[in-house]
């Protein structure tokens, strides 16, 4: 269960926020201004909170979601701001006079961004977004108060049960670090892959 | 090839509304050279930028084969005139080949590597077609750009400071690549304050000052 919501989480979180990254960066000032407002809120709250809201909170407004759509929600819209915040930085990262070398040749405004800065954005961005998906692991235990029964909330009835809290909590911990570990070492790899030809900077 | 032909080109910036470019004009005939010199300042980027088509201008137009272009359409010069940057920016995550070969790929051209081989083979790097930017040499690099830029067949060549990141060695091989572009009867436009550079070139040297080209006479630099 935790698992699970955390990679649909992360795969919300980092779609949402590569358009919020590209708003914010590229899109007209409108577009960007309410980019900006969305990292802000998402980012400037706390994640309980946002997580009551969609839950308990919708519902008011006519909109009932099941306790796991409610959890990948809120995880998800949560987690996008801070994705958007990584790939900025990425963006940001590329010189501005790489996008003028592709104008140049022709290439469209997209056409840059996805064959030109987008990739080399990517290389930047891509060390924080696995640590994001990390803490998202984690944080994917505040989804127990939507009543989903993921590791945690597993592990407080087992442990009030058994009364073993301290040997069931560091099975539990040591299942989280597992569930980490390996996107922690892909990221190492991918990261390498991508970094082979671009150590030495211009 | 034909003749580009910039008349009374005016550009504000900023907002105060700088004058940077005013009312200036220009005639470079296919396969001719025209050097702009000035101070730094005196606005050379922003004529390069503007016949480039990273820049809209605000008076006056410029003229490209049957291409016209009015203030607010400099967008329509963007893949027809070519630019070697003063800082080069080759592509650092695609080779050699792939970096002139990226804009004919994305427009879809039958032969997307003909051009590109052709000119990479003349500026003697056909053999580091795989290699990536970053283990080629400053005068690798610099013609790495150079058939880039000829890759896309622009219509015309610019060129900002061509120089200015070479060593002494280096510097002098680039009066030649000029001058196998003007083969092909491309017009082009080189902007330096390289005294030396601009001695060696073929060509019309012209002052940038107060937004406006002032010829200057053969036989100075």
């Amino acid at each position: 269960m935790t698992l699970w919501i955390s990679v649909a989480a992360m795969v919300l979180a980092v779609a949402l926020g590569a358009v919020l990254a590209l708003a914010r960066v590229y899109g007209p000032a409108p577009l960007s201004a309410l980019a900006l407002g969305y990292v802000e809120l998402f980012r400037g709250t706390p994640l309980l909170l946002q997580l009551i809201v969609v839950y308990y909170g919708l519902p008011e407004l006519g909109l009932k979601l099941s306790p796991m759509v409610a959890g990948w929600l809120a995880l998800g819209l949560n987690y996008a701001a801070a994705e958007a915040e990584n790939d900025r930085a990425g963006l940001l990262a590329v010189p501005r006079t790489q996008m003028d070398a592709a104008r140049v040749l022709g290439l469209g405004r997209w056409q840059a961004i996805r064959h030109v800065v987008g990739p080399q954005a990517l290389r930047v961005a891509l060390p924080p977004v696995t640590n994001d998906f990390i803490a998202l692991l984690k944080d994917s235990s505040l989804v127990s108060v939507v009543t989903v029964t993921e590791l945690t909330k597993t592990y407080g009835t087992l442990a009030a049960a058994t009364r073993a809290h301290l040997g069931l909590g560091l099975l539990v911990g040591a299942i989280y670090l597992l569930l980490g570990l390996p996107f922690a070492r892909l990221s190492r790899f991918v990261e390498r892959r991508l970094g082979e030809h671009l150590e030495v900077s211009r | 090839m034909s003749a580009l032909v910039i008349e009374a080109l005016g550009r504000r910036v900023g907002a105060r509304r700088r004058l940077v470019l005013d009312g200036l004009s220009l005639r470079v005939e296919a396969g001719s050279v025209a050097v702009v010199l000035g101070p730094s300042g005196s606005g050379k980027s922003t004529l390069l930028r503007c016949l480039a088509g990273l820049e809209p201008f605000d008076a006056g137009r410029v003229a490209l084969g049957t291409l016209e272009v009015p203030p607010g359409g400099q967008a329509a010069l963007l893949g027809r005139v070519g630019m070697v940057f003063q800082s080069v920016e080759l592509f650092p995550h695609l080779r050699v080949l792939e970096n002139c070969t990226l804009a004919s790929r994305l427009r879809g051209e039958a032969e997307p590597e003909r051009e590109a081989r052709t000119w990479l083979e003349r500026l003697g790097l056909l053999d580091r077609w795989d290699a990536w930017p970053q283990s080629l040499s400053g005068g690798e690099r610099q013609r790495v750009a150079i058939a880039r830029a000829l890759s896309c067949r622009p219509a015309a060549l610019l060129w900002d400071e061509p120089t200015s990141a070479l060593d002494p060695e280096r510097k002098r091989e680039v009066a030649s690549h000029v001058a196998a572009v003007r083969d092909r009867g491309i017009p082009q436009v080189v902007v330096t304050h390289d005294a030396e550079l601009s001695a060696a070139l073929q060509a019309s040297r012209y002052r940038l000052a107060d937004g406006r080209l002032t010829p200057l006479p053969a036989g100075t630099g």
